[in-house]
């Protein structure tokens, strides 16, 4: 293996490998859901609010990721609860809460002494510097995530494609939209360390976007979203170890160029 | 009741004692005799089950009040089993929202709704013996998901991934009903509007429902395939017992299906069989005089229920 796949000697590496392929696959399933309900606004948002999160988390002394996965969910309630219970669109909400919490973000950065290099490295993400502990706790929340997403698949599918008549069938539906941002916020703070604040949204909306460009029914388009998202983690640590580039935006350019192919595919056809 | 007594009108009197005759006002004076006085007119929700023992769909005292508008007010009627009943009013007039409060998806003001015998709010496990189609339906309709995939998100106690193959001759069955099983592996959204309609009727029906309620089901389907879809609902309704309460806008439609009309224009002003209640007064009360001369209908000697011709 080593003798095919060279860098898979360095431990970090080897982890690196399991931290992208357990993000790629996550994101990538959970992409197919927020594009059936549009919305890649609101995962951008909850991104970009782990910021506050993370910064939070320093400042406090705790996790950064487990600090990011509380803010991330708060959020997400918060912006569930204000569009539910008010008149405001969700495009407002999710506004509000997104430059919100990358102001409160911006403000904890410089209550920080000294040099926040820690800290930047959320930014665009850092998956060499994963540690064991971060890659057992990005498994075992994939595995939570994706359980329940195949699991109620039928409930969530039904949702996003009518709710009126899911209502009529006796769906628990706000309850589902609840459910449903807490699963993304968590895919979002599990995603944050590897691929980073500005980018995490693009794992999660380009692979089902390029499979939406050349599936014909539901399961091929899950079926190819994971096949994008995965070949997308894979290639993109492994063009990154090589060109030296960092591995986040590496894999992030690799999707967008797949892409760009279904595109052109999906028009041919 | 059965089918043939339905549609060849031969005892509309008879046939319409139970809904008709006992109106929701009467069973007001049964239950606790507050009819008459309009501020009172909350009646007793208990025992009306046994009150109307065929009821399929029993509707007392609906009032709907959306941001200080007044959709409808105060409407009641009793569908029994196996009856068609078609609720008609001009645009504007309450028809889906009606619809859509029976169904809960609305709150109402003040009044109850009966569907199977259970209460609309809380239906528990009478939902699956209801289908339902709602007048538009509103989805992404570039989004990659086949008509077989839609009819398995009814099916969902079974799972969406797994034993596909063993479901596609349920759904196959379900489409055939309909005559749209050469739609079975078509992206939903590439559907034509009547094909669409087929397929949700097929989807309102795949779990052998006993009441069918349909929101305008000929909206967006050309004249010719509008007769078609009408003629493939009263089929499946000769085939078994079904209940259907649906909202048209085609009075030709009303009186060569319909068991009962209800006449809706922000309140309920004509409740009873086409042939008998849909008289030009009424018609001109809910449509406006035009309507109402438009529609006069000149009735044929040998049909009771008569026919609309329009002239």
């Amino acid at each position: 293996m080593t003798d095919l796949l060279p860098f898979l000697q360095y431990p970090f590496m080897q982890r690196a490998l399991v931290a992208v392929v357990t993000v790629g696959f996550l994101c990538a399933v959970m992409g197919v859901y927020v594009t059936l309900r549009s919305m890649s606004f609101f995962s951008d948002a909850i991104s970009h609010s782990a910021l506050a999160g993370i910064a939070l988390g320093v400042l406090l002394g705790i996790d950064p990721v487990v600090a990011a996965v509380v803010f991330c969910v708060a959020v997400a309630a918060g912006i569930t609860f204000l569009t539910v219970r008010t008149e405001l669109t969700s495009d407002t909400v999710i506004g509000v809460f997104f430059s919100g919490s990358m102001a409160l973000g911006v403000l904890l950065i410089g209550l920080q002494k000294g040099y926040q290099t820690d800290l930047l490295s959320y930014l665009f993400g850092d998956v060499l510097a994963v540690n064991n502990l971060d890659v057992a706790l990005s498994l075992s929340l994939a595995g939570i995530v994706v359980f329940s997403l195949f699991r109620r698949s039928t409930l969530l599918i039904k949702i996003a494609f009518n709710r009126d008549l899911a209502l009529v069938e006796g769906a628990r539906v706000v309850a589902w939209d609840y459910a449903f941002m807490m699963l993304l916020a968590l895919t979002v703070a599990v995603s944050v360390k590897i691929v980073g604040i500005v980018l995490v949204s693009a794992l999660i909306i380009v692979p089902a976007a390029a499979a939406r460009n050349v599936a014909s029914d539901f399961r091929r388009l899950m079926g190819i979203a994971i096949v994008i998202g995965l070949t997308g983690a894979i290639a993109g640590l492994v063009a990154s170890y090589y060109l030296d580039t960092a591995s986040g935006p590496t894999m992030v350019m690799v999707v967008v160029l797949i892409f760009v192919a279904t595109l052109i595919a999906g028009r041919r056809s | 009741m059965s089918a043939a007594d339905v549609s060849g009108g031969a005892n509309p009197p008879g046939a319409a004692d139970v809904s008709r005759g006992a109106n929701p006002t009467g069973a007001a004076d049964v239950g606790g005799g507050a009819a008459g006085s309009a501020p009172e007119r909350a009646y007793p929700h208990t025992g009306l089950s046994e009150l109307y023992p065929h009821a399929a769909v029993l509707v007392q005292d609906l009032s709907l009040v959306l941001g200080g508008n007044v959709l409808f007010e105060h409407v009641s009627f009793v569908v029994d089993q196996g009856e068609t009943a078609m609720i008609i009013g001009p645009n504007g007039a309450g028809k889906t929202m009606l619809v859509r409060t029976m169904l809960n998806l609305l709150s109402p003001q003040e009044g109850t709704v009966m569907l199977l015998g259970k209460d609309s709010r809380n239906l528990g496990s009478v939902r699956s013996r209801i289908g339902y189609m709602p007048q538009r339906l509103d989805f992404d309709r570039t989004f990659p998901i086949t008509v077989f995939e839609i009819m398995l998100l009814r099916l969902e106690k079974s799972g969406f991934w797994l034993n596909r193959r063993a479901k596609r001759q349920t759904v196959l069955d379900a489409l055939e009903r309909v005559h749209a099983e050469a739609l079975m592996d078509q992206r939903i959204g590439r559907l034509s509007g009547g094909e669409l309609q087929r397929v949700l009727l097929a989807y309102a029906l795949l779990l052998d429902p006993d009441l069918l309620i349909l929101d305008e089901p000929s909206a967006g389907v050309d004249v010719a395939g509008e007769d078609t879809f009408y003629e493939l609902i009263h089929h499946i309704r000769t085939e078994r017992e079904l209940t259907v309460v649906m909202v048209s806008h085609d009075l030709d439609v009303v009186f060569k299906y319909a068991d009962q009309v209800l006449c809706l224009n922000r309140e309920l002003l004509c409740h009873g069989v086409p042939g008998t209640v849909l008289q030009p007064e009424i018609l001109e009360k809910t449509y406006g005089a035009l309507a109402a001369s438009y529609h006069h209908h000149h009735e044929h000697e040998h049909d009771p229920r008569g026919e609309v011709h329009r002239t």
